[in-house]
């Protein structure tokens, strides 16, 4: 028999596509991981593996791409009062300025796939980025001649999209607030009350009444009468429906949307739940799972495990919110803000005073108002892009002045505000020498009358 | 002779034509400043005067979402401007002045500039001009904004950062700068 005689090319073909077919099977089969071009940033990384959700189909050009985060990011743009939407960019005064830099799309500021220019929240441009329309801000305010453009967004100065709780109205009514409030309280969740005000005649369903008897111990159906499902006359098989007993992730959360639509909402925004979100591709989280304690990339418990859904927190059967709020997040974090928590003064009250201390669910998934009710968030996320977003939640207890100061001070955070902040914010010495300015300009006008 | 009659005539009419298509920027422009000066002075004069001076049910601020108040006038023509911006409409405009209380509404171009003045020394009229802003040539007009009620004049005297406090009723205190591409 004649034995074949490989030429050098034919070895450069067979290695041609044996890379052609891996790299085929990775982007057609596989997860994709090889044709990621850079780690994506903290805010991305959960699902940097759905590559159509941001880049479409690749070609479709920088609107498309626009609109990819939009898709995510529109809605939290419009309720935080974006203080830089695309649209005031439209005016064709600012074609020079846009020359510069294009304040009309989402990437000229955050580019994706580059850690080592990205900074904190995903910003890739330099640090004095303000610099580029707002050269002449010292003219405009002469108390800001000596700020470098740098610090233009340092905690509780300005940001560039949410400046909800930092314009200068609302600091002028906070200023010279105590550091403790006297009246100092959280505000109560409402659904229970609502359900029970609407509902003055029904009863707690009891360990007995389980309308369903699967594989159920009595562990698990003391928990369940001693929840606020049962309370609310939510049987087993509500969410047991057809004998179902495992669920996955995704049905575990779409099963508690059937009631809990707007936690789902909240929920799968935020960093726990992203993977979880109706706006990526259909069949992702089947095929890379829902977000694991292991894949993150903040220090996490050795143990923690498993994926994370509504049940991780709440356990299925108690859905018990006072263990969510505080055990549920130290029986996976591990960074020394967390670990902090317990020797903090925080601690302290939450152990005393459970319904209205706070915990870290009190800061991290604060009570919102919405539509007369008062709901969790459940984007753990939403108030710390930037820190500064936490102020409202501060503000229950504290005065401006000594929360603005206490979330600007990185080693604080660290100690989990284990003191009070070594100093005042620069910020509220502007807004007195403000406020002094506009007494003088009244009494000015009153003379002159 | 007769051939080259023909061709002449052809051609004015022609041009004839040509000038009668569509409508010329200047009267664009003025029949949208007409529509943004009723809206403006109706929700200064019956919405904004007439709650907040008149009969002081709710006052006007610029921060109207979290207080729970009326937009400034200024304020809702800045979002009908960024709407129809958005929209991509064929024209834009702006609010402008030489003594803007937010500094991000003074002129920026020599031709703001110019006509801000212009409408300033000659009350009654309109400027107009052409200018070049990135890749793209401009029909630009400019129209007087008066003070019309006794809301814009207390404001801008009033406020700390207005650089001028001394503004009469029906006097130019800026003007409306509206812009077609060509």
């Amino acid at each position: 028999m004649k034995s074949y005689q490989f030429k050098f090319w034919h070895y450069g073909l067979l290695l041609t596509l044996a890379v052609g077919s891996l790299a085929a099977y990775n982007l057609e089969v596989a997860d994709k991981s090889l044709f990621i071009t850079g780690e994506t940033s903290h805010g991305h990384h959960q699902i940097e593996l759905d590559c159509m959700s941001c880049h479409t189909d690749g070609f479709a050009g920088e609107e498309a791409m626009q609109q990819s985060c939009l898709n995510c990011h529109a809605e939290e743009l419009e309720l935080a009062d974006d203080s830089h939407p695309r649209k005031k960019f439209l005016d064709p005064r600012n074609a020079p300025l846009l020359e510069t830099l294009d304040a009309r799309q989402c990437v000229s500021c955050h580019t994706e796939h580059k850690p080592e220019i990205t900074r904190e929240m995903g910003v890739s441009l330099a640090g004095d980025f303000c610099f580029h329309c707002h050269s002449d801000i010292a003219q405009e305010r002469s108390s800001h001649r000596d700020f470098g453009f740098e610090t233009c967004a340092s905690a509780g100065c300005h940001n560039y999209h949410d400046n909800g709780t930092l314009y200068e109205d609302f600091l002028t009514d906070h200023e010279g607030q105590p550091d403790l409030l006297e009246n100092a309280h959280l505000p109560a969740r409402t659904a229970m009350q609502m359900w029970l005000r609407e509902h003055p005649h029904k009863q707690p369903l009891q360990p007995e009444q389980a309308d369903l008897d699967l594989n159920s111990t009595l562990e698990i159906r003391t928990a369940w009468a001693q929840s606020a499902h049962a309370r609310a006359t939510v049987n087993c098989s509500q969410c047991h429906i057809d004998n179902q007993q495992q669920f996955s992730s995704l049905e575990v959360v779409e099963q508690c949307a059937s009631c809990h639509s707007e936690q789902k909402k909240s929920f799968t925004q935020g960093k726990h739940g992203m993977r979880l979100s109706s706006k990526l591709s259909h069949g992702l989280v089947e095929r890379i799972g829902a977000m694991s304690p292991l894949q993150a990339r903040i220090p996490m418990q050795a143990d923690a495990s498993g994926e994370l859904n509504c049940t991780s927190c709440h356990d299925a059967h108690s859905v018990n919110v006072h263990y969510a709020a505080v055990e549920s997040c130290l029986g996976c974090h591990s960074d020394e803000h967390s670990l902090a928590y317990r020797d903090s003064p925080h601690f302290n009250i939450w152990e005393n005073n459970p319904k209205s201390g706070p915990s870290c669910a009190s800061c991290h998934l604060p009570r919102e108002t919405h539509a007369n009710q008062i709901v969790v968030n459940h984007n753990q996320n939403h108030n710390l892009r930037p820190n500064e977003k936490m102020l409202p939640v501060c503000l229950n207890c504290h005065g401006a002045e000594f929360s603005l100061a206490a979330l600007a001070d990185k080693k604080l955070i660290t100690q989990n505000f284990k003191h009070k902040p070594a100093k005042k914010h620069q910020t509220f010495d502007l807004i007195r020498d403000r406020i002094a300015r506009k007494s003088n300009n009244k009494k000015q006008q009153t003379k002159s009358q | 002779m007769r051939i080259a009659a023909c061709f002449v005539a052809g051609l004015a009419l022609l041009t004839g034509c040509e000038k009668h298509q569509g409508i010329a920027p200047e009267r664009m422009a003025d029949a949208i400043f007409a529509v943004i000066e009723a809206d403006r002075a109706n929700y200064t004069n019956q919405v904004v005067n007439r709650l907040q001076n008149e009969e002081k049910i709710l006052d006007a601020d610029e921060h109207w979402q979290d207080k729970k108040l009326l937009p400034l006038p200024a304020q809702m023509m800045r979002m009908g401007a960024e709407r129809v911006a958005e929209r991509n409409s064929g024209f834009n405009y702006a609010l402008l002045s030489l003594w803007p209380v937010n500094k991000q509404n003074k002129p920026r171009t020599e031709m703001e500039k110019q006509g801000l003045q212009y409408v300033i020394d000659n009350p009654g009229k309109n400027f107009y001009g052409r200018e070049k802003l990135g890749d793209t040539e401009y029909f630009t007009a400019v129209y007087a904004d008066v003070g019309v009620s006794p809301a814009c004049i207390s404001c801008h005297n009033d406020h700390v950062d207005s650089p001028r406090n001394d503004f009469e009723l029906g006097q130019t205190m800026g003007g409306v700068v509206i812009r077609i591409p060509l």
